[in-house]
């Protein structure tokens, strides 16, 4: 008997002895062995990080008037663990709120349900996203309707479960989550130069695609907050096993050089000129010279930044930028500020322009139909004979006019902070033919922008001095102090103010009896020329389509304004003269009221002579009493 | 000599309610839990009160027909008392209270001890070999209360009692082929009724591969060794353990070895699993040297229950085996339970206590003899 409870209790013993040993090898392997493993899986299911997000900085014009502001949104959500198995309830209360379909509503909830189920589920469905972009004004009624709402149960003696169920339709529902949206107060006013944004990426909500939104993004953004550490099995967050913590700092504010009320100017004289001429495109831009600071820059057609979808790509184009072309007359300005500075010609010097063409190494060159004589330097500006610059050109020669050139700026970009800006074409002397001097002289065989030629111009207007366009003056922090105040800078010296006087008493012709007649005003002294340059493709030029620019500054003794217009294929006759310098008028005569410049052109006065006095005859007296 | 190893089950138990204690201490969060600490340490005061008490009862007194018939009537009672709507209290849908005492299955543990040793100590080796006497009856006698509690939903405690019955029919010398046929006529009706019950057939399909459940069924047991496993060597008690901010859930009951797993690591868990070796070893050797069958009964009953249910709740903690739903002894918040296992652990002394001495053997050596008669003869010692 003894021996059989032995052998008995040997093998219970035995089998609960194998059972501790596994138990005891088991925990080896899982507490050594796969220790690494499962912290690290402990470790990564407490992981919780919460983000603060940045408020995206404002874009404001000089004097401070928002050009682009954030405005908080909320994006709308439905928790499906609420709204599964109860959809047919929940899809025709909630659709008319949101604005959408019932039926699709419904459709597109059970599609995401669906997904959620079966074996491959991956652990409870979450949230699907239903609307983005509400204001805070358009969520609060449908939040204080869902609050209110019965949803089919009956008003009173409910049931506990029916309590819970009811709590969590009216919370969980819809509920929202925090979102930022860019708001433009100004509509399409600077469109093309603000720019637009889209959604964000790392972590940050917006981010600017294009124009300054888009170069500006890093300093406007911000940083957001970062904060990770561990949380508890329901989610909250357990304080003291932070590990990492910073802070979120708000985009700067950036204040632009660009004076709102002249952009608003300049965008209905340029709106104007198209609606007359309806060109292709239209654009202008005014620089103070002394600091190079943009003033003002319009390119029409434009777009609304705030729905950027609505109009087609080609209106995103700022055309003062992007867009090189073939500049004509108006580089004549450059050429002759290249021969007064090297010296090959006085502004009196007189040049035999041919009767209007000229052959020169077997190839012709016509003055647009005009039969000019002699004519001095000055004259050939003012009318803006091709043939006389071209042989000023030649008495410049290859090397010199090229480093004028370059020396403009017209082979490089600005540097402007804005995207898409063009270096211009224009090859190095080594590659041009043996009349190319001719046809650079006179604007044609290369293609800049406008900002470049407006900059060259506003060289001349600064006595020489090239200076880089700023569209950037300040840069605040969010709470409004200065962080960075930015300085005009300048770039080389082009040419002697002795030379920039000089061009500019010729240009002071074209306005006064030459092609830009148009220009004149009344008070004020215009220097400027006129632009008329035949467009061409790829095979040669295109008839009957023009580009018609005038780049003018006033006053012209010391100006304070350049301004540059080019339109673009304006339809029906039209020159540079006749499309372009009534903008500048009209532009200009506002900007001078805007800005108080005080009239340097002294205008003549018939001062009425005094009679002659004669000397005093008694003898009248009897006269005159007769 | 012999008494002498009555002292490491004190020792084994003491260690163990305070190492559960410290775990439950580290888990009290909420007011609640410092109500389930004090209530524990009542409990535990009770229970090393008792168990001592048991101790020095002469565990002979239990096997009069009368007391065995009282306490087997108030276990049946009890377990059928909690269907009794005033009674009986529910607890998330399932039966297993009486309001103010306890979980009645708990209770019956020792009680299905003490009458299946009392049953089995009387049969010689010719009755324990049939197939009624010495398999049927028995084994009823251990089914029925486990079929009670089965119908509670209780099916961990169920299947243990089962297996409690089952052990001592082994060492009571039951036919190998009967035991067998249990055995063999079990499996598939387990089969089917898991596979009919979908919690239980999702708990086993989750203890295959608990890592691909974790979100779902599997997501106890997945944080469970996600806590062990992290505890590593030393575990994480002075450093800040933080898996025990909620994720395991019932850790201060079902889940309280993945408390110790992570808090102290394996040298933490090592030791547990020690203690209990110690109390299975102390049983053993009590088996070994008892005065007589019925204390050699109550000690392999006592032993198993200890040993058995700590072996697969800690197993279940480390997914060796389907989540069963069984308290760790001594450790877990419970009061039924921990009560019960003091009893048993009380029972065990008794036996412990008044093992045979070298001068018992000595002086008789024909005292192992079967026979019913016996009985009376040791009662009269």
């Amino acid at each position: 008997m003894k021996t059989i409870v032995s052998t008995r209790t040997t093998i219970w013993a035995g089998i609960l002895l194998a059972g501790f040993v596994i138990l005891e090898w088991r925990l080896v392997h899982l507490q050594v062995l796969r220790h690494e493993e499962l912290e690290e899986k402990a470790e990564e299911c407490r992981f919780t990080t919460r983000v603060d997000q940045a408020w995206r900085g404002e874009i404001s014009d000089r004097f401070g008037q928002p050009l682009a502001l954030t405005i908080p949104t909320k994006d709308i959500y439905a928790d499906l663990t609420v709204w599964s198995n109860h959809v047919d309830l929940l899809a025709p209360l909630v659709a008319p709120m949101l604005g959408l379909p019932p039926d699709r509503l419904a459709n597109y909830v059970r599609q995401k349900l669906a997904s959620h189920q079966g074996p491959a589920a991956n652990g409870e469905p979450g949230a699907l996203l239903l609307k983005r972009g509400v204001t805070l004004t358009d969520w609060t009624p449908i939040h204080d309707a869902l609050a209110r709402n019965a949803f089919g149960m009956p008003t009173n003696h409910l049931v506990s479960r029916q309590k819970t169920l009811l709590k969590a339709f009216r919370r969980w529902t819809l509920f929202t989550q925090n979102n930022q949206q860019r708001y433009y107060p100004y509509g399409d006013l600077l469109g093309t130069t603000i720019g637009f944004v889209g959604t964000g990426t790392y972590g940050h909500l917006l981010a600017g695609r294009w124009g300054l939104e888009a170069c500006l993004n890093n300093l406007i953004s911000g940083t957001n907050g970062l904060c990770n550490s561990s949380q508890d099995a329901a989610g909250n967050e357990l304080s003291f096993c932070r590990t990492e913590e910073s802070s979120v700092t708000d985009g700067a504010q950036a204040i632009l050089t660009i004076d709102l009320r002249l952009q608003q100017i300049v965008e209905r004289a340029l709106g104007r000129a198209v609606t007359n001429c309806h060109p292709v495109c239209a654009s202008c831009v005014v620089i103070r010279p002394v600091t190079g600071e943009i003033l003002a820059m319009a390119s029409l057609p434009s777009f609304l930044p705030q729905r950027p979808a609505l109009s087609p790509p080609a209106n995103w184009r700022n055309h003062v930028i992007s867009d090189p072309y073939e500049v004509g007359s108006a580089f004549k300005v450059i050429t002759l500020a290249a021969a007064l500075e090297h010296h090959a010609v006085t502004l009196d010097q007189r040049f035999d322009c041919h009767q209007g063409t000229w052959i020169y190494l077997r190839s012709a060159l016509h003055d647009d139909g005009h039969h000019y004589g002699i004519m001095t330097v000055r004259e050939c500006l003012a009318k803006s004979s091709n043939i006389g610059f071209a042989q000023i050109a030649l008495l410049v020669g290859k090397a010199n006019l090229y480093d004028c050139i370059a020396n403009f700026g017209c082979n490089r970009p600005t540097g402007v902070p804005l995207p898409n800006e063009t270096s211009g074409t224009i090859k190095s002397p080594a590659h041009w033919t043996p009349t190319s001097i001719t046809r650079v002289a006179i604007g044609q065989e290369f293609a800049m922008s406008q900002l470049q030629l407006a900059m060259a111009y506003a060289a001349i207007a600064n006595d020489g001095e090239l200076m880089q366009p700023m569209l950037l003056r300040q840069l605040n922090h969010a709470d409004g102090n200065c962080w960075w105040r930015y300085a005009p800078k300048p770039v080389r010296w082009v040419v002697h103010p002795e030379t920039a006087r000089l061009v500019r008493a010729a240009m002071q012709d074209v306005v006064d009896y030459g092609t830009g007649k148009a220009a004149a005003m009344a008070d004020y002294t215009v220097a400027a020329k006129t632009g008329t340059a035949q467009k061409s493709d790829r095979h040669g030029y295109l008839p009957g389509q023009v580009y018609c620019s005038f780049v003018g500054m006033l006053p012209a003794s010391k100006p304070e304004l350049v301004i540059a217009v080019a339109v673009d294929n304006p339809q029906g006759p039209a020159s540079g003269g006749t499309v372009a310098a009534p903008v500048f008028r009209e532009i200009a005569e506002q900007a001078v009221k805007l800005y108080g410049i005080i009239p340097d052109k002294i205008p003549v006065i018939n001062r009425p002579t005094a009679p002659p006095r004669r000397p005093f005859n008694p003898g009248d007296m009897i006269a005159m009493n007769q | 000599m012999n008494k002498k190893i009555l002292p490491l089950l004190g020792l084994c138990v003491g260690a163990l309610c305070l190492l559960g204690l410290v775990m439950l201490y580290s888990t009290a969060f909420t007011a609640k839990d410092q109500e389930r600490v004090h209530a524990q340490l009542v409990y535990l005061a009770v229970g090393l009160v008792m168990a001592p008490l048991l101790v020095r009862l002469d565990y002979h007194w239990l096997q009069r027909r009368s007391v065995l018939y009282v306490l087997g009537g108030i276990c049946l009672l009890l377990l059928v008392a909690v269907y009794i709507p005033g009674v009986g209290m529910q607890v998330n849908g399932s039966n297993r209270w009486v309001r103010g005492l306890g979980q009645p299955s708990e209770l019956a543990k020792p009680v299905v001890i003490l009458l299946l040793s009392a049953y089995l100590c009387r049969l010689n080796q010719w009755k324990a070999v049939m197939w009624k006497p010495g398999f049927l009856w028995p084994l009823l006698l251990g089914a029925v209360p486990a079929g009670l509690i089965f119908c509670e939903q209780d099916w961990g405690t169920a299947t243990l009692l089962l297996l409690l019955t089952l052990t001592m029919l082994l060492i009571s010398g039951a036919r190998w082929q009967h035991l067998a046929l249990i055995i063999i006529g079990a499996l598939p009706v387990a089969a089917v009724l898991v596979a009919h019950n979908a919690v239980r057939l999702e708990r086993i399909m989750v203890f295959l591969d608990p890592e691909a459940a974790r979100h779902g069924a599997g997501r106890q047991v997945w944080q469970s060794l996600l806590a062990i496993g992290s505890g590593g060597m030393k575990g994480h008690f002075l450093d800040g353990s933080l898996h025990k901010f909620g994720y395991v859930p019932e850790q201060q009951t079902d889940f309280i070895f993945a408390r110790i797993g992570e808090e102290m690591g394996l040298w933490g868990t090592s030791l547990v699993v020690l203690l209990f070796l110690g109390i299975f070893l102390v049983g053993l050797h009590t088996m070994k040297h008892a005065r007589d069958r019925f204390g050699q009964f109550i000690a392999a009953g006592c032993t198993t229950v200890i040993a058995l249910q700590a072996c697969i709740n800690m197993a279940v903690a480390t997914s060796l085996v389907p989540n069963k739903g069984l308290p760790l002894p001594f450790m877990s918040y419970g009061g039924s339970g921990l009560l019960a296992m003091f009893v048993c652990a009380g029972l065990l002394g008794s036996v412990a206590w008044r093992v045979k001495t070298h001068e018992d053997e000595t002086e008789n050596p024909v005292h192992h003899q079967v026979s019913g008669v016996q009985l009376n003869l040791s009662l009269n010692r």
